[in-house]
């Protein structure tokens, strides 16, 4: 059911909304991540920069590689920042700044 | 690694040097006339030849500033840069470096680990500083750089060029100084 | 580029000095001096009194020099000849590049030489102090100092280093000669 009115987002909200949405794919805490907003062609262009967690070197295995993760959680994030935000995403752009380890947990 | 023009630095090297030994070995041989006899310079020079020494003096200091900002450049963060209709992914240098640091952090006679990246042509190269123990095991060294370089290929599918200095830095010598075996 | 290329070419240049150093130096002093003529032309131009010399005096000190021009001269003949000489002058760092089909490897000398004696040090079985390692473009020497009633085989040493060597397969590529000195220290 549809309920007629407006939303409005301040930008700083929407912005909050796609570092929360970029921190959780990325698998990193929002205090890491920058998102900047802007507009391309009517839609909203995303640039986010922030680092990405992955296993270490040589504990990769099977796990797709770096940029196709990255890919992934782009797709991810301007998916569910349109969910979230009703608002169309025209681009997101992914800066990948570092590397947080990932340590495996050991089974005690 | 960076552009700098290395031919074009020593050619203004002969450049200069030849012209300054010119104009010394102008007024040497003034001195000893007996050698060589040379024309007077020695005229009023007129306003106008002033203002055109004067220009060429301006010049001569703005093309050597304009020399000296050419070098040194060539340094980037971007190391790979995949690009889509909907966007890109770019991957910082920081990236290369966290992943190699932590893969050689336990890698025998390596003290630290610096990576930079820098444009080679156009496409981006990393420069890999080792400063390895004063008497490492070379092969052994070599070898375990050159894996986690592999595993960082498999990482970021495809091979980005990549030169390993391998050094013993003013800084580890001191150290061991320091240190209690 | 190709990754070969840019390979050779990050190790043709890194291996010699950029001589960036010298020109900063050279076109810095030749500014001050640009500097202080224009200064001089201009003054002179509009008539004011030199900083120093004025301009036609300059010219006629060139023409009939004194002691002073003449030393100075001397000087500018002398900067000038180290200018070319540095410009000519191959400028080739103290490295060596190691063999390798993914990685361009630049190894400092003072490195090379630890890994040798490392080598050296542990088939001898001295320790690292008895062990002197020079290395040169084509050349690595070692001497080693044995402890008193303990020989030390050099046939082995020298295969070892060797054989090091050969690993490596350095450019430029280097002979290696390990000699032991036939008097020892006691103890170790």
């Amino acid at each position: 059911m549809t309920i007629p009115g407006r939303v409005s987002i301040s930008p700083r909200a929407l912005e909050s909304l796609a570092t929360g949405v970029a921190a959780e794919h990325l698998g990193v805490a929002a205090k890491h991540v920058t998102v900047r907003l802007s507009d391309t062609e009517g839609r909203l262009a995303v640039s986010v920069a922030a680092p990405l967690r992955t296993p270490a070197l040589g504990a990769q295995g099977d796990a797709p590689g770096l940029i196709a993760r990255s890919q992934q959680a782009r797709a991810d994030i301007a998916r569910d920042l349109a969910a979230t935000s009703g608002a169309q995403v025209g681009t997101v752009a992914l800066r990948v700044t570092g590397i947080e380890i990932e340590t495996p947990r050991r089974v005690s | 690694m960076t552009s700098t023009n290395r031919f074009g630095n020593r050619l203004l090297l002969l450049l200069v040097g030849l012209v300054t030994m010119a104009v010394g070995a102008w007024a040497l041989l003034r001195a000893y006339p007996q050698w060589v006899t040379l024309p007077d310079v020695g005229v009023e020079p007129t306003p106008t030849a002033l203002w055109i020494a004067a220009a060429g003096a301006l010049l001569v200091i703005v093309l050597s500033l304009a020399w000296i900002l050419t070098r040194g450049r060539g340094r980037t963060h971007q190391v790979v840069l995949d690009p889509s209709d909907d966007g890109s992914v770019e991957v910082d240098v920081r990236v290369a470096r966290d992943l190699l640091a932590a893969a050689l952090e336990a890698a025998h006679d390596i003290r630290s680990v610096r990576v930079a990246a820098y444009r080679v042509g156009r496409s981006p190269a990393l420069n890999v500083t080792v400063v390895a123990e004063p008497a490492c095991d070379l092969p052994r060294l070599r070898d375990d750089v050159a894996t986690a370089v592999g595993q960082l290929d498999q990482a970021l599918e495809r091979r980005i060029p990549v030169l390993l200095h391998v050094t013993s830095g003013l800084r580890a010598r001191r150290a061991r100084e320091q240190r209690v075996t | 580029m190709t990754e070969q290329k840019v390979k050779r070419r990050v190790l043709r240049r890194e291996r010699y000095r950029s001589r960036s150093l010298a020109v900063v130096i050279a076109l810095s002093l030749v500014s001050l001096g640009a500097a202080y003529a224009g200064t001089e032309a201009v003054l002179a131009a509009l008539g004011l009194t030199p900083l120093l010399i004025a301009p036609v005096d300059a010219l006629a000190a060139v023409d009939d020099p004194t002691q002073p021009v003449i030393a100075g001269a001397a000087v500018a003949v002398l900067l000038g000849l180290v200018a070319v000489l540095v410009a000519v002058a191959p400028g080739r760092r103290s490295r060596h590049v190691i063999a390798h089909d993914r990685l361009a490897i630049l190894v400092d000398d003072e490195v090379l030489a630890g890994s040798f004696g490392r080598t050296a040090r542990v088939v001898a079985g001295v320790p690292a102090d008895r062990v002197h390692t020079t290395v040169t473009p084509r050349r690595v020497g070692i001497a080693v100092t044995p402890s008193s009633g303990f020989p030390v085989d050099q046939p082995s040493v020298a295969e070892a280093a060797r054989q090091l060597a050969t690993e490596l397969a350095t450019t430029p590529s280097v002979r290696v000669g390990a000699r032991v000195s036939t008097s020892g220290v006691v103890g170790s």
